[in-house]
């Protein structure tokens, strides 16, 4: 069947399951795209904003730019020291009083873990407890 | 949430006053709660670069809205143009492109939220940075082309809004207009 050139995605065909075969016989666009590893996708080109001139399109092209290259290095470390300052909020606000009633609040809704992130200042095993802590952030590299 | 919580939960982090808000307890709960979805490692450029364009967005928007009238008018301004801070962040992370950008920075400002009931004792304050960094956060999360474009700006917004609105009641016509409905 053919299919009109800009809708095949760029797409190898070792990646698919040999169930899949004949590709030939079906559009390649019906396979679940479950079944396809995520760097098979198709990159989909940049798109702009729809007012790129506007302000919100300014800002938004801006932000997909942006790379640390771009950053000055005092802004950079003051960043730097931001995030280690936030951190350190975070486990100090964690056993406040109102921190305890957000918590118990939230969880009460939630389950043990309400988000993907761990709680800062909290251990998972026995939430709550003052003490033993537990900070891993799986995805982050130094 | 709760992480944004934690950080504002005592006064103790960061502010701009200029626009004031609390950046850090906007931008890292949200990125970190992205980290966690994003299921790729993610390096320390990267993290450095979205958190720099968090505090940059925050603080832009927060200008542009005019900063501190916000909480003049009643509205704690952290959690109106903390939503955008929050998923300028998450976009970083996940290499939104300019249209995917407005999308996300449209769906925060809808969420854009928050009474300055703090003056008047309300605990509620410690949360609004981190239900902002939620809201932003969850924004973050729209993925291109399955979201409707053209999400208007709060600015942009502001400026279709009738001008004898955008200036707000004025106390001395609440009296005039009581009685008449």
């Amino acid at each position: 069947m053919p299919v009109p050139a800009q809708h095949v995605p760029t797409l190898p065909v070792s990646a698919l399951p040999v169930s899949a075969l004949p590709v030939s016989a079906l559009p390649v666009s019906a396979l679940p795209v479950s079944a396809l590893p995520v760097s098979a996708l198709p990159t989909r080109a940049a798109r702009p904003a729809s007012d790129p001139a506007g302000p919100t399109g300014t800002l938004a092209a801006w932000l997909a730019d942006a790379g640390l290259e771009q950053i000055p290095g005092a802004v950079r470390e003051r960043a730097t020291h931001l995030i280690l300052d936030g951190l350190g909020c975070g486990l100090i606000g964690a056993q406040l009083p109102w921190s305890r009633t957000a918590v118990r609040a939230v969880l009460a809704m939630g389950g043990r873990r309400c988000g993907p992130a761990d709680r800062l200042g909290h251990d998972h095993q026995r939430a709550g407890r003052r003490g033993a802590q537990r900070h891993v952030y799986p995805g982050l590299r130094a | 949430m709760l992480n944004g919580t934690f950080i504002q939960g005592f006064e103790l982090d960061d502010y701009f006053p200029p626009a004031p808000l609390h950046s850090t307890s906007l931008v890292l709960p949200a990125l970190l709660s992205t980290l966690g979805l994003l299921g790729r490692p993610v390096s320390g450029a990267q993290f450095l670069t979205a958190v720099i364009a968090g505090f940059e967005t925050g603080t832009r928007v927060g200008l542009a809205l005019h900063g501190p009238r916000m909480l003049s008018r009643g509205w704690h301004s952290g959690s109106v143009f903390g939503t955008h801070a929050a998923a300028a962040a998450c976009g970083v992370l996940r290499g939104l492109d300019a249209a995917g950008f407005e999308d996300a920075l449209g769906l925060a400002g809808t969420q854009s939220a928050g009474l300055m009931a703090a003056q008047y004792e309300a605990m509620s304050k410690r949360m609004h940075h981190g239900l902002a960094a939620r809201n932003g956060f969850l924004r973050g999360r729209a993925r291109p082309g399955r979201i409707h474009r053209n999400q208007a700006g709060v600015r942009t917004l502001l400026r279709r809004v009738p001008v004898h609105l955008r200036r707000g009641p004025r106390p001395g016509r609440r009296a005039a207009h009581r009685g008449t409905r």
